[in-house]
């Protein structure tokens, strides 16, 4: 599905974008976020973050858990006050936006599965003309074109006359989507919008993703688990590990830094960065020798890898060596060679 | 009322292609259902003032309600004074119990929560057991004093009652955030002001403990003209604010989180839901006794009819199935050809159970309405 | 027959016994010292013409009292054997309570005995009542606030009785109503091996029937001369005022009681109230209904046929202000406007409690006075209202 087609002739992003200068969409200074608790000193998640937002990124917030990446995205979206620092959305200062000014210029996506009862899909995407509309909620021919538009754009026309309650998690996420879309705001916050969704669905709307946000020049920001999405299609990424050290770049200068590598090594995970890959950390559990090469030797020596053990090619001192021929698996051990067919069943030797 | 948008047809607004419009649904309300609501409404109200324990001809009561003179003066008096306000209080009270459930139900997201949730209920029974029951002992002077039938005696404690668990509800809210909070304190309150109902009950003498009951038991017939002065402009009043909240109600289908994101100031939209149902459950409560089920059964009969969630249809077909409802209830109370009157609360909830039981059954979004 | 069988039996004890001819001309308030059989011990006998509700008969040394219908409902009538003190149990009564007389230690669970009791003089023998809250006999409360009354009765309606401090008074009798098969304060009392007798004057329903259970409470203090005394002189007043107005051609319409929310509960045209209604010279407007109990209708109904009734008894309310209070559409009803409205709560006491259901059912010739007073005033110029008071005034 080509999204950039059909968003760049759109009518809402000319009415949406039109007059749209290219400035910060948002940006934070010195921002510190946690908790405040009566009396006691207050509970910091993360101090001083400086970091900006661009119309037309897509940056993604990852960290382990833990981390406080909630706590940032609901400091952003002005539902929680920072500790100290500010806040800047479009030029203003975020407190100093009536409500109705912040739902203009941002809009979020939550990952709680949302229950809205009987509502037609059409109707839940209408919500997000709410800053725009009078108090009886009337929707106008611009409004109903702009819900149009937004369900075009996520690709749910399909789904905009069925009841929400029928519609599949990913089905649903994308009408949030477009619900978010249709409140035109300058910043979209998602929060793990991928998180239910199978691994299709988390590449197709990573991308829906990442097509808003150039082709309609609005700023993204979602935060997600799924790294090696998020390196493959942020244009900035930014990583939160655990105390609270923000550090914002494009992917690659992050992984070039060792930033990623050093955020995740607590969490017992290993980032290669040669591979752009994590790894589990486990100890070794025993040198293998692979003897053979092409697609099945690669394979093989990742699952080894996955196993705890060190394969190496080629290395006759090895206690244990592996020969890879085409479908079988021969494995020399203790002087004695057997005949295997699957990895699977090489795998379940080597383990006992 | 408010009106909805009749736009089937797309504005020619550029690129948008016409075909794929046509697949937009419309979102204004079935005409037809509340065309139909409303006749069934009138119908209801012509219904409750033709039929009564007394057998009066029709066209002494068309004589009676266009002013004129009736063959017998008792007449005149029970059409204008018996069946005419009690059919506008069973419309009224119908209309007001109706909607202030679905309020309470989206505020709290439970399919469950009804208008007393907040403990108005059982605050009112307090007062009202108070008044009744330890009349007993405080002297018959007192007793006398506040007219022991008297509804106005009897509507101001109720009032009274309801209004003091309401406030001890809300100041005990204001520590806490969650509307989960908010109903489990309802909840404690009914206990305990349920508990020191029945302690009173215990220390009561029969007559006294048979006034009580037959309050709990509900009725639409206590009202009188003079009172309708207070229940009406009450009612009324907690419509309108009905009426001017479902924008925001809307938004709060999404959750709290979502319509703060929309720009609604949750809190103020929460003490206005709350002054809403607190004028309409605590009129209702104050002037009929602690009506049931409607308030429950009501949205959920609305939502199965109308098929939606959408509180610009769901507040407005409240309003008339509500008022539909407790008429028709009010007259199968009455025994039509009987002199007796039954319970108002056991026909609403015996009428009404099963044809909630079987919409659940026969729509599958209703049911997924109730799993929320 | 019984008596002629008594003239038989003091024959047969002179002929038998001449050393004690000269004893028993009276019932004996104290337990006999000496027993012989052939002495009647009761040489005055209760003789029950109105009440339908109990029997009495008669032996040399005990009686046998019977209740036909104890309580609403029951399907069995219920037996005492009131044996004199000091004289052996007869046989042949093994599953019937036996009480010996005279009592000397009562205990009322109604304020309906308690006039007659007054009135038999047999206050020293009352040693506990359920509640004082609602009692307007002044002798009664006189005792009770000289703390010699204690209240047994738990607190409240709803309440179970105190059985540990029953038990502890050690009573030859309590006395009690039994509302229901399913009350069950009755059977506590009972199983607590208490000497309990049930009193049903509640269910009767002509009014000198009601006022006749006095002579109930005679047969176990030996009483049965004062209780036929006085029930005689009630019984005379009563049909000596419903003769004054037998003949009246002009019988005014009656509606009676107030309604509790949206029922009515009228009397119906065989109860207590319609009886006396009828003999007050009035025309009960549901005096043709065959029900003895209450009727259930709703106020369209009522309004219906007694909006131009000439009179309204038995209102709850004292005053027309708090009557209107109740309810502003009792201003239809013609007696309003005419302000012939009565109620039968004059006498209160400060807890609420009417002197109507106390007294009134030990002296109905004075309920009927007042309502001959109401309806014909012409015929008892003289007579001051006692139970009851114009809403007017």
């Amino acid at each position: 599905m080509n999204h950039s087609s059909l968003i760049a002739h759109s009518p809402a992003s000319d009415l949406a974008t039109g007059n749209r200068q290219l400035e910060t969409s948002l940006s934070t200074h010195h921002l510190t976020i946690g908790y405040r608790q009566g009396r006691r000193p207050p509970r910091v998640v993360a101090a001083d973050i400086t970091v900006a937002l661009q119309p037309g990124e897509l940056v993604c917030l990852i960290g382990p858990n833990g981390a406080g990446k909630s706590t940032l995205m609901r400091t952003l979206a002005g539902m929680q006050p920072p500790l100290s620092g500010s806040i800047t959305l479009m030029g203003a200062d975020l407190p100093t936006l009536t409500p109705r000014e912040l739902a203009q210029h941002l809009s979020i996506v939550l990952t709680e599965r949302v229950d809205v009862g009987i509502l037609p899909a059409y109707a839940l995407v209408a919500l997000g003309r709410y800053p725009y509309t009078d108090w009886t909620g009337n929707l106008s021919p611009d409004d109903e074109a702009v819900i149009q538009w937004a369900i075009k754009a996520v690709g749910a026309t399909d789904l905009a006359a069925r009841s929400v309650d029928e519609l599949s998690d990913g089905e649903r996420q994308k009408i949030m989507i477009a619900r978010a879309l249709a409140q035109e705001p300058d910043v979209m916050l998602l929060d793990e919008p991928t998180a239910f969704l199978d691994l299709p669905r988390r590449a197709e709307m990573m991308q829906l993703l990442r097509h808003l946000a150039r082709d309609t020049h609005r700023a993204v920001l979602l935060s997600t688990h799924d790294l090696d999405l998020a390196l493959r299609s942020a244009d900035q990424i930014w990583l939160l590990p655990k105390g609270g050290n923000l550090q914002a770049g494009a992917p690659e200068d992050l992984i070039l830094s060792g930033a990623f590598e050093a955020a995740f090594r607590a969490e017992g995970v290993t980032f290669d960065a040669y591979t752009g890959a994590f790894r589990m950390n486990t100890p070794p559990a025993g040198v293998v020798s692979i003897i053979g090469d092409g697609l099945p030797a690669v394979w093989t020596t990742r699952a080894l890898e996955r196993e705890g053990f060190c394969a190496v090619p080629n290395n006759p001192t090895a206690a244990i060596r592996i020969e890879v021929l085409p479908n079988l698996w021969r494995i020399t051990a203790n002087g004695e060679t057997q005949e295997y067919r699957s990895l699977y069943e090489v795998i379940a030797v080597l383990r006992s | 009322m408010t009106t909805t948008t009749p736009t089937t047809s797309i504005p020619a607004v550029r690129e948008l292609s016409q075909p794929a419009a046509l697949t937009y649904p419309h979102l204004g309300v079935r005409r037809m259902v509340l065309v139909a609501l409303v006749l069934g409404l009138l119908a209801a109200f012509a219904l409750s003032l033709a039929v009564g324990s007394v057998n009066i001809p029709l066209h002494e009561i068309i004589t009676i309600l266009t002013g004129g003179e009736a063959t017998r003066a008792a007449w005149s008096s029970i059409i204008l004074n018996f069946r005419l306000p009690k059919a506008l209080t069973a419309l009224l009270a119908g209309a007001a119990l109706s909607v202030s459930g679905v309020q309470m139900q989206t505020l709290f997201r439970n399919p469950l929560a009804d208008p007393y949730v907040l403990g108005i209920s059982s605050g009112a029974s307090l007062g009202v057991a108070l008044v009744i029951l330890a009349a007993g002992t405080t002297g018959s002077v007192l007793l006398a004093g506040l007219g022991l039938l008297g509804d106005f005696g009897l509507a101001a404690a109720a009032a009274f009652g309801a209004a003091v668990v309401l406030a001890l509800v809300l100041l005990v809210a204001r520590r806490v955030q969650s509307v989960v909070t908010l109903l489990i304190l309802g909840l404690m309150f009914g206990y305990v002001t349920g508990a020191l109902v029945s302690l009173l009950m215990y220390f009561s003498i029969a007559d006294h403990v048979q006034i009580y009951l037959s309050w709990t038991f509900g009725s639409f017939g206590g009202v009188t003209w003079n009172q309708m002065r207070v229940f009406a402009p009450a009612i009324i009043g907690g419509l309108v604010i009905a009426l001017m909240l479902v924008k925001p109600l809307n938004a709060l289908l999404l959750g709290e989180t979502y319509a703060r994101s929309l720009g609604v100031n949750v809190r103020q939209l929460r003490r206005w839901l709350i002054l809403s149902t607190a004028l309409l459950a605590g009129a209702v409560t104050a002037f009929c006794g602690p009506i049931g089920f409607l308030g429950i059964a009501v949205p959920h009969l609305c939502r199965g009819i109308f098929g939606t969630s959408d509180h610009r249809t769901l507040i407005p077909a409240s309003i008339l199935l509500g008022g539909m409802v407790a008429l028709l209830a009010d007259w199968v109370a009455q025994v039509p050809g009987s002199q007796i009157i039954l319970p108002l609360n056991a026909i609403t909830a015996l009428l009404g159970a099963p044809v909630v039981i079987w919409i659940i059954l026969r729509r599958r979004s209703l049911r997924a309405s109730l799993n929320g | 027959m019984k008596f002629r069988w008594s003239v038989l039996l003091f024959l047969l004890a002179v002929l038998a016994a001449p050393s004690l001819l000269a004893a028993q001309e009276a019932n004996l308030t104290a337990c006999v010292d000496t027993y012989d059989a052939a002495v009647d011990y009761f040489p005055e006998k209760a003789a029950v013409t109105d009440a339908v509700g109990f029997t009495v008969e008669y032996f040399n040394n005990y009686k046998v009292v019977t209740v036909a219908t104890p309580w609403q409902g029951a399907e069995e009538p219920i037996q005492y054997v009131l044996v004199q003190c000091g004289t052996p149990a007869p046989e042949g009564f093994a599953d019937v309570p036996v009480i010996e007389v005279p009592v000397q230690r009562m205990i009322g669970m109604s304020t309906t005995f308690l006039p007659h009791l007054v009135s038999q003089n047999l206050l020293d023998q009352l040693i506990a009542v359920d509640s004082t809250m609602f009692t307007s006999t002044p002798e009664v409360l006189a005792k009770f606030e000289a703390g010699e009354l204690p209240e047994v009765g738990g607190g409240g309606s709803g309440t179970e009785p105190d059985v540990e401090q029953i038990v502890d008074l050690e009573p030859d009798l309590v006395m009690e109503q039994r509302f229901s098969a399913e009350d069950a304060n009755f059977a506590i009392l009972e199983q607590a091996g208490l000497p309990v007798v049930l009193n049903a004057d509640f269910l009767e329903t002509s009014p000198l029937g009601q006022a006749e259970w006095g002579k109930f409470i005679s047969l176990f203090f030996n009483t049965e001369a004062q209780a036929e005394t006085i029930y005689t002189d009630v019984k005379t007043r009563y049909e000596d005022l419903k003769a004054l107005v037998a003949d009246v051609a002009d019988k005014p319409t009656v509606l009676a009681t107030t309604p509790f929310g949206d029922t009515w509960y009228l009397p119906g045209g065989r109860s207590y109230l319609a009886q006396l209604l009828a003999d007050a010279g009035a025309a009960y407007l549901w005096a043709d209904d065959e029900a003895t109990g209450s009727l259930f209708l709703d106020f369209e109904t009522v309004l219906n046929r007694a909006a131009a009734a000439d009179f309204w008894v038995n209102t709850y309310q004292t005053t027309m202000a708090d009557l209107l209070a109740a309810d502003e559409r009792f201003a239809d009803f013609a007696a309003v406007e005419n302000e012939a409205v009565y109620t039968n709560n004059a006498r209160q006491n400060a807890n609420g409690g009417s002197e109507y259901f106390e007294t009134g059912v030990a002296n109905p010739d004075i309920i009927l006075a007042d309502l001959i007073k109401i309806f014909h005033p012409d015929v008892l110029p003289d007579h001051e209202f006692y139970f009851y008071k114009s809403l007017s005034e």
